[in-house]
């Protein structure tokens, strides 16, 4: 029984995944597409002419998330790394108030969180600037991230470093040639998510940054509320393309043997 | 959160080989732990204290009141109909989509886990959907299950439905349909992610012993393999029903004016032109944050008291 | 376009008695000299495509002829500006601000002012204003309340009847009586935007009025003796035309660009919008059906004049002027008539010297005149009014 059953449920699963992006993709070469035509009656690249324009909104959109999203990428792995081995390989006074503050911005929406530190980030100067977005970004990545790497650092064996230190090498050569190939597949993880969640975020952009922050989601959220959804096709496949291309690189880490990723486990 | 040990669980009789976990000094773990604390400390919990300050009456924004420190906006939350409304809707699609993404996700991880042959290539496809934007997501349901969308063309192109407004409203719609179909699309992958990264631990090992000592797989499955992958379901139910709860950019696109979930409408209140409405924005934002904490507690404890091994 | 103002004009005295005589030459100059170099933040609704492209590619050359740069902000909604500044003021930021103008009236200017974040005492001054009619009680009263001078106006919208002849009949659109009686008799084909959007907003004020047999009793100051039998009337009227909406009125698109993305599926076949007559465009890209027509009823459209507003705290105060003075000029004004941009011009184009070319200009087959949609235009009401009725909405339609 379960010999039709499985492949059938996979199948419609495989088909749910890209179902959706059939009528995206559709839409973003059509010329007009009036209901109840299955196919739009003309086809045109308007769409991608004006997605694809470098002086246009959603080229600057793009590079503005890129350069913030790899940013904040950078940052809380950095960050988030060193809390995840503190987590995983030590114990210290206060431990379970620290995870309980990095698990809390997981829970906590963040549109409660921004709305409240509105005024501090007007009053000094940090609201309508990139780098004030980037600082709210921070919120929800640092999580993921320290979760991701307490987990690869559970599984991590002192052992290593401390051969490595026996035999003379300093800190920072340990570090270098050590730990971080062998915890990489967590930290490209971890760098995965921080930079997905930074490039999509829209509502923290949107109180942060103002209007005057124009990051891709803000762009493309602006068309959506418009009519023309030959322009939300086009913005909707360049919105994708960043994150599926490190997707790409880091796929193999994701359901990997070194179960990096079980480190989201217990809580 | 008694048990909380961010660590992966290492069952009991499993011999530590050539693990030395070495307590050290304090000093040393302060360094890794500042930066961290340093951020969420002052944007984190600074946003969530100025959130409940603005709430009870500080740094009012109207020109001529006194500082008038209460609970009024506490009150006016739950006052308003728009949030009550909102309070219910958001529930319904919270839980729904926690629970139908979870069911899926074991469905298909341990489906995945037992098939052989395209294994790789089915987990690539799991992937594929968590790097796409939820703004993306939503855009995709949309254009696919609205009124006038594919799917609704096809059966108006073969005689299922006549006309547009014939086909059912799954997008924009009072129950919240279109909102969970978003949900369930990226968090079913996201689920399928941590369920299979745990399935491919240790637990193989097991799984393969109680194999060969003659268990059935019905058997395998409940002694073994979801006992152990437990905590992975487990956090990420919790993160699945944190971020359906307080989403803002999915129930926006396709959700209703009236009624919206709950982020949708602080954000209404926050920037309504009627500037009273502010503190009973943050007063609502505060109400959404206790109530999802309380509820992931209280499910965390329930769920300690059933996984006694 | 800078016509240098030649020393002892003086503009025509609003009636209202602040700052009659527009800047002074020396006064002027030094304001253009201030404003090179600068960079105006100009915050204004972004949905609308031809009046992006006019600003930032017409008024943004001609901003850089005198050295100030143009950055057009786009907004989802004013309100966003509006709080913006709020929340510079409530954070104590009064210099250095983000938002240097904003494209505004109605509700959003009232707010402002009841919060005191507006700079004024510039708006009648600019050298442009003397061909802007001041004493024109729709000019220099914003929804009802006074402009005061801390608001200088842009453009003249009104509103008009989107709709596909295909389905609407002519007949249909005259009066409406005319068009109310339709909708009745073909379900599901029109709707509107739920308050507080602009233009849904904008419908159910129009309706409220056709409920309750014009707009007279409620011009002035809000009453609310005189408000609550007429909400009542309005909203009897409202949920009885709700079979006759889209989705039998249980629910509504939450702004403009949603209720135009059901225009093109066609889902609907008819509705109000402030800026009817830039549909054209889409008609154009192919979005809406080539049978789109606009329409005014003999009864009137709602119509009101936007200006732009300098919040106190914008750093580039003499810039957003120069800019300001740009846009009333007759040049610009025209130029938005010719590329069809916003509804018609906020200045006197009679009393300027391209008046000949204004007159003649042709009108696209599809459309009316400015001038047609304006005639017996519905006023605005002031903001108490629409904050009042847009809540009498929300709870008795909406939330019934």
């Amino acid at each position: 029984m379960k010999l039709i059953f499985r492949p059938l449920f996979l199948g419609l699963f495989v088909f749910w995944v890209f179902f959706p992006f059939i009528s995206i993709i559709i839409w973003s070469f059509a010329a007009g597409w009036r209901f109840p035509d299955i196919l739009p009656a003309q086809y045109s690249m308007r769409g991608y002419a004006i997605a694809f324009d470098p002086n246009g909104d959603i080229i600057r959109g793009a590079i503005t998330s890129t350069i913030i999203a790899l940013i904040v990428g950078v940052i809380a792995t950095a960050i988030g790394s060193a809390a995840g081995r503190a987590i995983a390989m030590y114990n210290f006074k206060m431990k379970k108030a620290f995870q309980f503050l990095v698990l809390a911005p997981l829970i906590v929406p963040g549109l409660a969180v921004t709305m409240g530190i509105q005024i501090l980030f007007i009053k000094y100067g940090l609201s309508d600037t990139v780098r004030g977005v980037i600082l709210a970004h921070l919120i929800p990545t640092i999580p993921y991230v320290v979760m991701i790497m307490s987990g690869t650092f559970a599984n991590f064996d002192r052992a290593y470093e401390e051969q490595g230190q026996v035999l003379g090498a300093s800190r920072a050569t340990v570090l270098r040639k050590i730990t971080l190939p062998i915890v990489l597949p967590g930290l490209a993880v971890s760098f995965l998510f921080a930079f997905v969640i930074s490039w999509s975020e829209y509502i923290l952009t949107l109180l942060v940054g103002g209007a005057a922050v124009k990051t891709l989601p803000m762009v493309l959220f602006a068309f959506l509320r418009g009519s023309d959804l030959t322009l939300v096709g086009a913005a909707s496949i360049v919105f994708m393309i960043p994150p599926l291309i490190l997707l790409r690189f880091t796929s193999k880490h994701l359901v990997g043997r070194s179960s990096s990723v079980t480190g989201l486990g217990s809580v | 959160m008694t048990n909380t040990n961010i660590t992966a669980p290492t069952p009991s009789f499993i011999p530590k080989f050539g693990r030395s976990k070495t307590k050290l000094r304090e000093r040393k773990v302060i360094w890794l732990v500042l930066p961290t604390v340093a951020v969420l400390v002052t944007l984190f919990v600074g946003g969530f204290v100025f959130g409940i300050l603005q709430s009870v009456g500080f740094f009012s924004v109207i020109a001529d009141s006194e500082q008038k420190i209460s609970l009024d906006a506490y009150f006016a939350a739950f006052q308003n109909e728009t949030v009550r409304s909102g309070i219910i809707l958001t529930f319904r699609v919270a839980i729904l989509s926690t629970v139908l993404s979870t069911v899926i996700a074991l469905a298909i991880s341990l489906m995945i886990s037992r098939t052989k042959r395209f294994q790789s290539v089915l987990i690539s496809i799991t992937q594929f959907n968590i790097p796409i934007p939820h703004v993306v997501a939503a855009t995709g349901v949309l254009l696919t299950f609205s009124q006038s969308g594919i799917v609704s063309r096809l059966t108006n192109h073969f005689g299922i439905t006549d006309g547009s407004s014939d086909f059912p409203i799954i997008t924009n719609d009072p129950f919240g349909y279109g909102i969970i179909m978003s949900y369930l699309w990226k968090e079913v992958p996201f689920l399928c992610v941590l369920i299979l990264s745990a399935l491919r631990g240790p637990v193989t090992n097991l799984d393969e012993t109680a194999k060969t000592l003659g268990a059935s797989y019905g058997f395998r499955l409940r002694k073994v393999i979801l006992p152990y992958i437990f905590p992975s379901i487990l956090s990420g139910t919790i993160i699945v029903f944190a971020f359906s709860f307080g989403s803002y950019e999915v129930p926006y696109l396709l959700g209703e004016p009236y009624p919206s979930t709950v982020s949708v409408v602080a954000y209404q209140l926050y920037t309504n032109r009627d500037l009273a409405n502010r503190p009973t924005a943050m007063a609502l934002a505060t109400i959404t944050s206790v109530v999802i904490g309380l509820l992931v507690y209280a499910y965390m404890k329930l769920t300690q008291q059933e996984s006694r091994k | 376009m800078l016509v240098a103002t030649i020393p002892g004009v003086i503009a025509t005295a609003p009636s209202s008695a602040i700052g009659t005589t527009t800047y002074t030459s020396p006064q002027w100059n030094k304001i253009l000299k201030e404003a090179k170099g600068q960079t105006v933040n100009w915050y204004m609704w972004g949905g609308g495509a031809k009046i992006n492209t006019y600003v930032n590619d017409y008024i943004g050359a001609e901003a850089k002829k005198l050295g100030i740069t143009l950055n057009q902000v786009k907004l989802n909604a004013t309100p966003e500006a509006v709080n913006k500044v709020l929340g510079e003021k409530q954070a104590g930021k009064n210099t250095g601000g983000a938002v240097d103008m904003i494209w505004i009236n109605g509700e959003n200017f009232a707010t402002g002012v009841q919060a005191d974040i507006w700079a004024c005492d510039w708006a009648t001054k600019l050298p442009n204003a003397k061909y802007v009619d001041w004493t024109n009680s729709s000019v220099n009263s914003d929804f009802g309340l006074p402009v005061n001078g801390c608001e200088a106006p842009w453009a003249t919208a009104s509103s008009g009847l989107v709709y596909d002849s295909k389905v609407v009949p002519k007949s249909a659109v005259a009066t409406l009586d005319g068009f109310i009686a339709w909708a009745k008799a073909n379900p599901g084909k029109f709707t509107y935007p739920a308050p507080p959007d602009f233009n849904g907003s904008m419908t159910v004020r129009r309706l409220f009025y056709y409920a309750n047999g014009g707009y007279s009793n409620f011009l002035g100051a809000y009453n609310a003796a005189t408000f609550t039998p007429a909400m009542a009337k309005a909203a009897t009227f409202l949920n009885d035309l709700k079979p006759a909406l889209w989705r039998k009125g249980a629910t509504y698109p939450a702004n403009i660009g949603d209720l135009e993305k059901l225009y093109a599926n066609g889902e609907i076949s008819a509705y109000f919008n402030y800026g009817a007559l830039a549909s054209f465009a889409n008609v154009k890209t192919g979005l809406f059906p080539t049978s789109t027509r606009v329409a005014a009823f003999k009864e009137g459209m709602i119509g009101n004049i936007s200006y732009v507003a300098v919040p106190y705290n914008s750093p580039n105060k003499a810039g957003a002027q120069v800019i300001a003075n740009i846009l009333q000029s007759p040049e610009a004004q025209l130029k938005m008539q010719v590329d069809g941009v916003i509804g018609s011009p906020a200045i006197v184009m009679s009393k300027t010297p391209l008046s000949g070319q204004y007159r003649s200009l042709p009108i696209h087959p599809s459309s009316v005149s400015p001038a047609t949609l304006a005639k017996n235009a519905n006023p605005e009401l002031t903001a108490a009014w629409l904050k009042a009725i847009d809540a009498g909405w929300i709870k008795d339609v909406q939330q019934k």
